[in-house]
Formats: structure tokens, C-alpha cells, sequence
């Protein structure tokens, strides 16, 4: 099968990833989704996305920093026309490979490469070095063989290099896997340093029960993700709003919201500026002028929020500096925001023939 | 008292402005009044809260008001306007928020370019922003008053004044027919002023020509780049023209250091092309661009005494490197061009600006003089005014030394032996002050 093939068969198989911290991919192995411990960030909860799931909340149900694996339960009934295999035959130096996942966030990309070196040991674990062009969002993805099965788990690059990235061999996750459902139980946590899988629900103050040591996994599953100060008031803000902000959020300081027609996308700066924006549509090609005058005359009339233009696009927007944001202002502004976009939208593109915002489907 | 003061009276009966700043001094009050807005701010006495703090930003010349911010209280609103160039901002203030605005143009003389240009502006401001009513375009702010400060509200004044002002000259210049509205606060520049202006303006580029002319045939793109943008960042902070040339001037030297990927040839060049405009322009043409105005609000941003330290030593060493290579004839220049540069680019504490003034007065004796200051430097026999210079630093450094205990006035320190090692040295000192607070 070439690349693009492998890619339209098992593309219903790749998931994508996202936490507060980033984004990595996934794949669907029988009831679970396969990623890497990084990709999880050490939370119990994750958002993931795939040609056929929406975004949703996931749990995390095994963390394994040694392996750096992670499984993710699949609760809804998900079954890709054509699921994915965990390969087992020996890898050698020279095969093709093909990577997917979402490098950078841009979805179902297909990398293909050759096995660099078969065996490449790294600390005490064997990788496969592989000369495909994987980047940050790879993560976690599967590297396949020629047949379409899983010979890996794309893991690390070695940063500044061309084309060096290293995946966990199939073997080592048969291993995992083999641990991990014997047990028949959930929120599964390997200790690094005795490698025993251990209880979350039998860990005391972060300890393994087994060697003694801490558990620095154990400990960022307890803690979860906290947003604080003016990230936590825009959160408030959200919720307030009958937003569900664990799906909306898609960093620390980035959260998009579709509500109706309009997608809103919230930016909290460094500088201490936060921008509610929504791209409402692109300029006609004519009677350009009208559409100006009736943005600049609905300017009038807001309070909150304005029109601009940028790129040919034209936004409505929310800008407050985190200082100044209360719960009051904010859920007055946000909740303009929402509504008059999902209104606005409309009205320039009946009325004053501006163009529909194209939307990648699985963004 | 010094008594060398007695002889240099100019720089309290003359008010020229120079460089793109306030061009007066803010009131002694000025920290006392931003901490009473601040107290007040936080006892909710909202209204009283801003009158202290528009009293705050108001500046003075020879200890008379510029009333550059007017304010009017009533029962339950203060009523405010803000001075800056062109622009006047108008508003009030509630118990609850605060709204503030600027006239541009009429709406109906807007056309569709104008529309655009301001929509895209839209997406650039913070704070600020562009609607149009039945009779006029305005720049609007609006901001609740439920966590307001003096710092909270200081940034959103700044940046309706600045860009309302930039704005009205940038549309002037830019859309052919556009009549700026709300200007009658602006003020003719004199006819002899503006004389003085255009002749030394000619007399500069007769001179910058003359000056090229005797670099050497080859490799001279460097030292062509200094006399070059020299003249601009002189040009400005010398004469302060406003509309056209301003707007032009910028854009060029903006273009000049954005344009990487033309060669340095082209882009002297396309300076050479924009000076010769400046030439050839005439009286008439040139007077337009001027007139007198208050401001509230300086456009450059303050910047570290170490980044001026720095700027200085990195300009030294340039200098050394032509000294040492004997291309003598750009080093006057490049002395110039260090002070220029630094009022183009840094918003810089009072106590340097002033120093860097006195130094650009000395170092342009002719312009000065024609609009009657007193003689510090003296081209035909290039000796120095001494005691006055001298007595003039005493004069700037000794308000600022109960904030900065170290600072310490420098004249004696000078080398007064010819106008570059003068320059030389006054540079130094610069780099020596202290304006650590203790």
C-alpha cells in the first residue's frame, strides 16, 4: 500500500490529543486509544478528536513515564472500518515507514520514511530511528509499516536535527498492553523506578507502595490541571456561560467556542491583553463600500465589542487587559460576543454578499 | 543663583518646540496628584479620582499651564478634554465609566480608502476605536470604571490621544480631499519662524550634497547612510514639521530600516530621491506643513539609561573605526546623528533631554541663533560660549539631584579644545550619570 492509501484505510483510527500543556496524536488499538505518557501531561482527563468523535473528555486509565505510554479508555462505541494492527514482525534497517499524526496541530499528516536503525538503545530501552519528517504533534502517533501495521509509537526527536525521530518498538507496547489488561482494572500507574504497575486508588501521599519512591505522575494526576488568576476568571466567565471550558480550552491562554454559526476564539497574551475574536467572514467583491459604512455605524451602536478588518476578514471583537476583566464586564462582553457573531455573521453574508469563512472539519 | 545664568536667558523667554515630545514640563506636582488619584480611586471617589488625574498629565512652560487637559466637574459628571497636535479628545466621566472621543473627518467626505484604512486600524488598537455617526468619524473609547487606577487609565488616554493625532495628519496626507475636522484648537506657526526653517532646510541639503560629494567613489554606502538619515532625524527635531513632511519623512526612514532585502545603495538612494523633494519644495508648499499645538502625551516609549549608554557606545566605536581608517569628514556628523537618533527613537527622562538639547545647540549654532538664542559655540573661530555652557548644565542637573542623589553636573569635566572632542567628551559624561534612585 503507498502512504496515501494507508492514510484514507486507517485515518478513522488516529485521534487527536490536546491538554492545557499541547497537542499529540493517538491511535485506536481494540478499547483503547495508544499515545504517549508526555502527550497526557500526567492528567486524568484529556480532549481528543477524531474523524468520527467530536471533541470529548477521555480518561486517561494508564500512565507509563517508563515506557512513556499512555492508554486513554474509548468509551463510546467507536469502530473504524478498518482497525489497526499491532505488527509482529522484526523491524529492519531500510523498511518504509509512514508516520501520522498532527504535527503542529495540522491534522491527519502522512510522513513516510525509512527505518534509519532497527534498534537504536536509548537509556536502557530499544527505539526505532527513522528518517521521517516527525515534528511536536507527532507524538504519540503510530509509525506503520508497508502492510498498514503498527511497527511503533512515534515518541522523540532529537530537537534541531533533520529528520531524526525515534519510535517506541510495537514489542515493548504488546508488553504494556499484556500488563496493563491481566490487571482488569483502571488508573494504572508504573512506577519508573520499579517498574511494578501500581493502583492509583492504593497510592498514599504519591508513594509507591511497592519500592518507596515518589511518583511525580502520581502527584500531577492528584494536583490535575488548576488555572489561576485572570486564566481562571476567564474560565469562570466561560462556564458561566454554559460554556464547557475543559472542550473549549485549547491551551492555558486559548480557548475557541463555536456557538451557532460563529466561532470564537479567546487569546490571553503575555503582555497581559485578552482578545475575544470571531472571524465572521471574508470582504465581498462588491459594493464594498456599504459593508464598511454599516460596520462603522454598527461601531457606533456596540458597546464592548467593535468591528475590524484584517487580511480581507472582517472581526468582531473583545479586547480588555486582565486587570481590568471582571465577572460581571466579562460575562456581559463575552456573551455579546458570542451572540452578536453568531447574529453578525448572518447579516454580512445575506446582506452584503461578504464570504463564508472556510473551517478545516476536524479543526 | 549662578551668575553666569544672567546671560543666558534664552531658554526661558524663547519657546521653540523641538523633537516629537510634550515640549514643556510636567507639573511638580505631577506624582503627588497621581497618588491622590490613586487614593481616591480606591475610596470609589471616582470623579474626583480622574480631575486629579488630568491634573496630573497637564504640563506647563515658564510655570504657566499649556492647559493641555481642561476639566469640568458637575453634580455627577466630569467633562475633560485632551490636548494633543491635531487631535482634541473629548469626554466624560461617570461614576460608572468613562467615555472619551476624537473628530476626524466629516463621514461624508470619507472615501471608500479611508473606510478600509480605518476598519484595519480597528484591528491594530488596544482600546481604541473607529465609528462613523451621521455627521463625523470618530475615534471612541469607552471603559468601565469597576477596577480603575491612574495606571489602568493612563494607557487608554495615551492611545486615543496619540494615534487620533497621528491618524488626522496620516489621513490629510494620504486621501486627497480630506478635510480634518475639530482643528481650530492649532495655531499659525510665525512667517519669520517658518523662514528661518525653510533656509536652514536648504542650506542643510546644499550642504549634505556638498558633503557626499567628498566621499570617496567606492564603499562609501555607510558613511552616504549616516549624512542621509542624519539629515531626516535633524530635519525633524530641529524644524518639527507636521502633515506631509512628517508623514513622509517617517515612512522613509521606517522603509530604511525595514527593507532588508534592498541593498543599502538603493535604499540611500530612495533617501536622496525624498531629500531632493525637500529641495525643490517652495516656500508656500513648505509652510503648510507646520503649526503650533499643545500635547499631552509623548510618542516614544521610555527606554533604560543602559540602552542610551549602549546606543552611545556602539556610535563611539563607529567613530573611532572612521578616525582610525581617516575618513575624517563623516565623524561631525556621526556626533550629530547619535543625539538625533536617540530624540527620534527613546523617550528619555527630562535631565537627558535637556543635556542632549543643550549639546544639539551647540553643535547647530547658525539655527539657533537665527531664532535668537544665545551663541554657544562659534563656527568662524570655533570657540566656545564656556561659562554658559557650563552654567547651563549646572542649571539642568541641580532640580534633579533630590531624586537622584548621585547625579552630578558635568561641565567643568569638558573638553572644550574643538566642537568633536567636545562632542566626544559630553557623550561620555552622559554615559556617566547616575540617575539611580537612593
Amino acid at each position: 500500500m503507498n502512504t496515501q492509501h494507508i492514510l484514507e484505510t486507517y485515518i478513522e483510527n488516529i485521534i487527536q490529543i490536546m491538554t492545557p500543556y499541547g497537542t499529540g496524536s493517538g491511535f485506536i488499538l481494540g478499547n483503547l486509544i495508544i499515545t504517549n505518557s508526555h502527550v497526557v501531561a500526567g492528567l486524568k482527563e484529556v480532549v481528543i478528536s477524531a474523524k468520527k468523535i467530536k471533541r470529548i473528555i477521555a480518561p486517561v486509565i494508564y500512565d507509563d513515564p517508563y515506557f512513556d505510554l499512555a492508554f486513554i479508555e474509548l468509551e463510546s462505541l467507536i469502530h473504524p472500518k478498518t482497525i489497526l494492527q499491532l505488527s509482529s514482525n522484526v523491524v529492519s534497517d531500510g523498511d518504509t515507514t509512514i508516520a501520522i499524526g498532527h504535527p503542529y496541530g495540522l491534522n491527519y499528516t502522512a510522513t513516510e520514511g525509512i527505518v534509519s536503525r532497527a534498534s537504536r538503545l536509548q537509556d536502557d530501552l530499544e527505539y526505532i530511528q527513522i528518517d521521517a519528517a516527525i515534528n511536536p504533534g507527532n507524538s504519540g502517533g503510530p509509525l506503520l509499516n508497508e502492510n498498514g501495521e503498527v511497527i511503533g509509537v512515534n515518541t522523540f526527536i532529537i530537537e534541531n536535527a533533520n529528520n531524526l525521530g525515534f519510535a517506541l518498538p510495537y514489542f515493548y507496547v504488546q508488553e504494556a498492553l499484556d500488563a496493563f489488561l491481566v490487571l482488569k482494572k483502571k488508573n494504572i500507574i508504573k512506577c519508573t523506578s520499579c517498574k511494578n504497575l501500581v493502583e492509583e486508588v492504593l497510592i498514599k501521599n504519591d508513594y509507591c507502595y511497592e519500592c518507596g519512591v515518589k511518583i511525580e505522575t502520581a502527584k500531577l494526576r492528584r494536583k490535575g490541571y488548576k488555572p489561576t488568576g485572570p486564566t481562571k476568571l476567564l474560565e469562570d466567565i466561560l462556564s458561566s456561560l454554559d460554556v464547557d471550558v475543559d472542550l473549549s480550552r485549547r491551551s492555558q491562554s486559548s480557548w475557541r467556542i463555536d456557538h451557532g454559526t460563529a466561532r470564537i476564539e479567546i487569546n490571553y497574551y503575555e503582555n497581559g491583553i485578552i482578545i475575544g475574536d470571531s472571524k465572521l467572514c471574508g470582504i465581498p467583491s462588491k459594493n464594498i463600500e456599504k459593508l464598511y459604512d454599516f460596520l462603522l455605524q454598527e461601531n457606533a451602536k456596540l458597546s464592548y465589542l467593535q468591528f475590524s478588518i484584517n487580511e480581507n476578514s472582517i472581526y468582531l471583537s473583545y479586547l480588555i487587559v486582565d486587570s481590568s476583566l471582571t465577572l460581571n464586564e466579562g460575562k456581559t462582553a463575552i456573551n455579546r460576543l458570542m451572540e452578536y457573531s453568531n447574529k453578525y455573521d448572518d447579516i454580512l453574508i445575506q446582506q452584503y454578499s461578504a464570504i463564508k469563512q472556510k473551517r478545516d472539519e476536524e479543526d | 543663583m549662578n551668575w553666569f545664568h544672567f546671560f543666558d536667558k534664552t531658554t526661558t523667554t524663547l519657546h521653540h518646540p523641538f523633537g516629537r515630545g510634550i515640549n514643556a514640563k510636567l507639573s511638580e506636582d505631577e506624582e503627588e496628584l497621581f497618588d491622590k488619584s490613586y487614593e481616591a480611586f480606591e475610596n470609589k471617589d471616582i470623579l474626583k479620582a480622574y480631575e486629579y488625574f488630568f491634573k496630573s498629565l497637564e504640563n506647563f512652560t515658564d510655570e504657566e499651564s499649556n492647559e493641555n487637559t481642561r476639566t469640568n466637574l458637575t453634580e455627577d459628571k466630569l467633562e475633560f478634554e485632551i490636548f494633543q497636535g491635531c487631535a482634541r479628545i473629548t469626554g466624560y466621566v461617570s461614576q460608572e465609566h468613562l467615555y472619551a472621543e476624537a473628530i476626524m473627518t466629516k463621514s461624508s467626505s470619507a472615501n471608500v480608502s479611508l473606510k478600509r484604512h480605518i476598519l484595519d486600524r480597528n484591528y491594530q488598537f488596544t482600546y481604541a476605536y473607529y465609528f462613523m455617526d451621521e455627521e463625523y468619524i470618530k475615534l471612541k473609547l469607552y471603559h468601565d470604571n469597576i477596577t480603575m487606577n491612574p495606571q489602568k487609565i493612563f494607557f487608554p488616554l495615551r492611545e486615543i490621544a496619540l494615534n487620533a493625532d497621528f491618524d488626522k495628519e496620516y489621513m490629510k496626507n494620504e486621501f486627497v480631499g480630506i478635510h480634518l475636522e475639530d482643528i481650530e484648537h492649532l495655531e499659525k506657526v510665525d512667517e519669520n519662524e517658518l523662514q528661518i526653517k525653510y533656509d536652514f532646510m536648504q542650506e542643510t541639503i546644499k550642504e549634505l550634497d556638498a558633503k557626499i560629494d567628498t566621499l570617496p567613489s567606492n564603499d562609501n554606502d555607510r558613511m552616504q547612510a549616516f549624512f542621509l538619515l542624519n539629515t531626516l532625524y535633524m530635519l525633524d527635531y530641529l524644524l518639527v514639521p507636521k502633515y506631509n513632511i512628517y508623514q513622509k519623512s517617517s515612512k522613509k526612514i521606517q522603509d530604511y530600516f525595514t527593507e532588508e532585502n534592498t541593498t543599502m545603495q538603493a535604499r540611500n538612494n530612495e533617501l536622496r530621491i525624498y531629500i531632493n523633494t525637500l529641495k525643490t519644495m517652495d516656500f508656500k508648499d513648505f509652510s503648510s506643513n507646520f503649526y503650533n499645538a499643545k500635547y499631552t502625551f509623548n510618542p516614544t516609549n521610555k527606554v533604560l539609561k543602559e540602552d542610551i549608554d549602549n546606543f552611545i557606545n556602539e556610535s563611539l566605536l563607529k567613530i573611532r573605526w572612521y578616525k582610525n581608517n581617516r575618513y575624517k569628514q563623516i565623524i561631525p556628523t556621526i556626533y550629530k546623528y547619535i543625539s538625533f537618533y536617540i530624540f527620534y527613537n527613546y523617550g528619555i527622562n527630562p535631565a537627558m533631554k535637556e543635556l542632549l538639547h543643550t549639546l544639539v545647540e551647540i553643535q547647530n549654532p547658525s539655527f539657533f541663533t537665527s531664532l535668537g538664542y544665545t551663541e554657544l559655540y562659534n563656527e568662524e573661530n570655533e570657540s566656545f560660549s564656556k561659562k554658559i555652557i557650563i552654567s547651563r548644565i549646572d542649571k539642568i542637573i541641580e532640580p534633579h539631584q533630590t531624586r537622584y542623589k548621585l547625579l552630578e553636573a558635568f561641565g567643568e569635566e569638558l573638553n572644550f579644545s574643538s566642537l568633536n572632542e567636545f562632542s566626544n567628551s559630553f557623550y561620555l559624561q552622559i554615559q556617566n550619570l547616575n540617575f539611580e534612585e537612593i
